[in-house]
């Protein structure tokens, strides 16, 4: 290190009392007497303040346990909050899943509605499909017939017939035959599912009090404990 | 009794962080009264001091030191550090911290004026010792309370960077620029007192000749 070699500044200076030097800066306190005599001085302050006396301790400090201070236990969703925010989740998405499927899919009345063909087609089937010739059940009256007000005679049995025909056809299973013969197992099905939907509901409502709820205020309170 | 810690997490605590007080703090979470009360007689010392230093009041100090105390001990649970003697010297730290503020808020006057009342130390060697003391502990008592609190912990308690970095929640550059400015203003204090006539003529001895500064290295081993 040459003469002109620029002088350590105070801050460095400073921290050379407690730290090991480069050799640059080791090299310029052998070299620079005026940075040699800061640095002592700074050396000689910590060694001054190393070595003093402690204040005496008024008292045993351990008395603080003699006073019969317990500590609070760990509450039980403190320590399975993890586990338990996991649960949440899951059930928080597929709560969400069936929601959202219940509300887009159409509901039974609507199904049916689908399902059931328009008055039109009806009667169109209705005048393909139903036999009219003889001995296939009757004669179907006009409506305008029977709104004349056919007087009720050798033509009754036949009227009587023509209502009766449907009977005599061989069963033809409609829609409206469909649901009445599936509406029980529909309607536990849908009582079920509306059990899990609420199931669901209740364990996200718990999950998100003990997993995330309480387990923040408990952090915030340990926080203002500590500080 | 402390709540049911799990085991590995106790195991954990015990062999993990190299603390040389991890087995104390494990034992002490698991309800052993006895352990922490070795935790305590290990640090009260320093608390204390650190705490009266800091406040320059014995009962505050006294108030703080058992207040720390019994923080760490109903908070065992939630320790995560890597030491236990920074984490209780935070948490007296931040006590005091408080105690200043209210001391400052009630006496209006601010926290870098909070008159000095010293207390009696354990009476010196000397006279010339004693004036040296009070000399220094005036001017540690003027620096700014988070230069203070560096200077004690890393040059009064000889405690590392890191650890004085953990125990006032900073980082470590902080620490270093901190101590750095501490240092330069005591230097300046202690200049213009002549109760540090004794620590100049050693200054004076050592730039004599006495010491060498390649022997930096002797003089950081401590």
């Amino acid at each position: 290190m040459t003469r002109e070699a620029p002088h350590l500044n105070e801050e460095q200076l400073a921290l050379l009392a407690s730290e090991v030097p480069n050799p640059l800066a080791e090299e310029h306190l052998v070299s620079c007497e005026r940075c040699r005599r800061r640095w002592q001085q700074y050396v000689a302050i910590r060694e001054a303040m190393r070595a003093l006396p402690s204040p005496a301790l008024p008292r045993d400090f351990t008395f603080v346990l003699e006073r019969g201070v317990t500590p609070p236990s760990i509450p039980w969703w403190w320590r399975h909050r993890f586990s338990i925010r996991v649960g949440t989740l899951l059930a928080a998405t597929l709560l969400v899943m069936l929601l959202s499927t219940a509300l887009v899919l159409p509901g039974p009345s609507e199904k049916r509605a689908l399902e059931q063909p328009a008055p039109t087609a009806i009667a169109v089937l209705s005048s393909q499909e139903t036999p009219t010739g003889p001995g296939a059940g009757g004669e179907v009256l006009p409506p305008s017939a029977a709104l004349e007000g056919t007087p009720m005679g050798e033509d009754t049995a036949t009227s009587v017939s023509a209502f009766a025909a449907p009977a005599e056809t061989p069963s033809r299973v409609t829609p409206e035959h469909e649901q009445e013969v599936i509406q029980p197992t529909g309607g536990f099905s849908r009582l079920g599912l509306l059990s899990f939907t609420v199931l669901l509901g209740i364990i996200t409502l718990f999950g998100l009090i003990f997993g995330f709820a309480l387990p923040m205020i408990h952090r915030i309170r340990s926080k203002n404990v500590l500080q | 009794m402390f709540g049911t810690v799990p085991a590995g997490e106790e195991q954990q605590l015990a062999m993990g962080t190299g603390d040389p007080d991890s087995t104390l703090v494990a034992a002490a979470r698991a309800g052993d009264h006895d352990a922490f009360a070795e935790l305590v007689r290990r640090y009260q010392r320093l608390v204390y001091a650190v705490s009266y230093r800091l406040l320059r009041d014995q009962s505050l100090a006294e108030d703080v030191t058992q207040d720390a105390f019994l923080r760490a001990y109903l908070s065992l649970d939630r320790f995560r550090g890597t030491s236990f003697r920074a984490w209780v010297l935070r948490i007296a730290h931040n006590a005091a911290l408080d105690q200043l503020r209210s001391l400052a808020r009630h006496r209006h006057v601010p926290l870098e004026a909070v008159p000095e009342r010293p207390e009696p130390f354990n009476p010196p060697a000397s006279v010339e010792h004693q004036g040296l003391v009070a000399a220094l502990e005036a001017a540690i008592a003027v620096l700014p309370p988070d230069q203070r609190a560096v200077v004690l912990l890393a040059d009064v308690e000889g405690l590392p960077y890191e650890e004085v970095a953990e125990a006032l929640a900073i980082p470590l550059g902080t620490v270093k620029s901190r101590l750095a400015r501490a240092r330069m203003r005591l230097r300046a204090l202690l200049e213009a007192d002549p109760r540090a006539r004794e620590l100049l003529e050693l200054s004076g001895r050592l730039a004599s000749g006495e010491s060498d500064p390649r022997d930096l290295a002797t003089w950081t081993q401590e």
